[in-house]
């Protein structure tokens, strides 16, 4: 099972004094640590001098190069140790770009400050994409077997396999040491039909037992995942925000919902099915259903 | 025609003394001895300039011309660069001797000095300033 792991990130500026354009990519890159305190700076004259603590960060970081002008100073320094930066920003290019003269002397007029402010958001924003696209946490899982019912044209499964655990509002627990993935059943996302979004909560928020821990909508309805376990929730399956139909085509597997770290799951499972217990439990409910529907059919033929 | 002095500072983000020194810089080149200085970029120093223009401008010009390098912290990088690249130079300033000697003059972080941050600066650009003469009696 793959778990998230922090990636560092560099900046490293020009910093060039003799010219504004210097200034600026040194301004860029102290509000880019400001918003983001996590992002390491590097000085580009140290780093040229063999700073070994430098050396390594380089090797094993994302660099964003902010390059004062056409010397382009930091990416000769990257280029010289064959790296490949994630992101490098011209100050002249997006001087251009957002129409803003860099002011003559090396005190930023008004225009500058507000420019280095929008390219600082630009990254930002980069930055903050690449980390979703990176926290998109796509699991291998293992071809299993089902217990399986069809009525009418629907087709309900459950999966054979011991481990998985249910409770009675259609929602999946499966416990691996002391994390658990959470999901929906086969049942409930029959109901649901064509799920369209779904909405996953915060990454570090503790849930109990029967909590509400996520919502999803589809052209009929919008439900809840009622949480079997209680615990901190750890992992959250971010390729469901573009991919919600991954909880029609495979509820047990690619469309679980998100990973906890259990707080007590012996005393959860007093209240859980294991997967015969609820296929049966799910049968019984289908039929009732079936049956109340068919009741309102015929009531209404007549 | 006299020569003029070329100041090259200490590039530092990480610390207090990278922030003194460039204001000290440019308080010298844009205030004290603006006709007499010139400023020097030390990340094209240490990368090199444009190929087009031969890609050595700062580093023939410190060559050429006295250079005073005011360091930050004790790595020295400005002073490094410029023995590396154009010979031993003519002077060196070391921001944490002035830190010591005035512990009143409270910066209010490493990136902003605020007013007392700025008087140190002021203080220690007056000292570049004097070394600026003293090169220029030597000539």
């Amino acid at each position: 099972m793959k778990k998230l792991t922090k990636e560092i990130i560099c900046i490293l500026p020009c910093n060039g004094l003799d010219k504004s354009l210097g200034v600026i990519a040194r301004e860029v890159s102290l509000m880019v640590i400001e918003k983001m305190p996590d992002v390491q700076l590097i000085c580009p004259v140290l780093l040229n001098n063999g700073d070994k603590r430098y050396e390594d960060l380089i090797q094993t970081s994302k660099i964003i190069i902010i390059n004062g002008c056409m010397t382009r100073c930091p990416t000769k320094l990257i280029e010289k140790r064959k790296l490949k930066p994630f992101k490098q920003i011209m100050i002249p290019d997006m001087s251009k770009k957002h129409k803003v003269k860099p002011s003559k002397d090396l005190i930023l007029n008004e225009d500058n400050i507000k420019l280095a402010e929008l390219i600082a958001d630009e990254i930002i924003i980069d930055l903050n994409k690449s980390d979703q696209e990176k926290n998109i946490d796509i699991r291998e899982f293992q071809e299993q077997e089902y217990f399986d019912i069809t009525v009418d044209k629907y087709y309900f499964t459950v999966p054979k396999k011991e481990g998985y655990f249910f409770n009675e509002n259609d929602c999946w627990i499966k416990p691996e040491g002391n994390t658990a993935l959470i999901g929906i059943t086969d049942y409930l996302q029959n109901a649901a039909s064509d799920i369209l979004f779904v909405d996953l909560p915060e990454l570090g928020s503790e849930i109990e037992q029967f909590d509400d821990v996520g919502s999803f909508e589809s052209s009929k309805t919008v439900l809840q995942l009622i949480s079997p376990g209680a615990g901190r929730i750890i992992a959250i399956n971010k390729s469901l925000e573009q991919n919600p139909e991954y909880v029609n085509q495979d509820p047990y597997r690619k469309g679980w919902f998100v990973e906890i770290e259990l707080k007590n799951f012996e005393e959860d499972k007093e209240l859980l099915m294991n997967g015969p217990e609820y296929f049966d439990y799910m049968k019984i409910k289908i039929m009732k259903e079936k049956n109340h529907l068919d009741q309102i059919k015929s009531e209404r033929d007549v | 025609m006299r020569k003029k002095v070329g100041i090259i500072a200490c590039s530092g983000e990480e610390l207090l003394g990278g922030t003194l020194s460039r204001a000290a810089a440019r308080i010298v080149v844009e205030k004290l001895r603006s006709q007499e200085t010139i400023i020097l970029c030390a990340p094209l120093f240490a990368a090199g300039g444009l190929e087009r223009h031969g890609g050595q401008e700062e580093r023939n010009f410190a060559k050429e011309h006295p250079t005073i390098t005011i360091e930050g912290c004790e790595e020295e990088c400005a002073k490094i660069a410029v023995d590396k690249y154009s010979g031993p130079p003519a002077a060196t300033i070391y921001i944490q001797k002035y830190i010591d000697a005035h512990p009143e003059l409270k910066s209010i972080s490493r990136e902003s000095l605020g007013e007392e941050g700025m008087k140190l600066a002021e203080i220690i650009a007056e000292d570049i300033a004097k070394k600026v003469d003293e090169l220029f009696i030597r000539k």
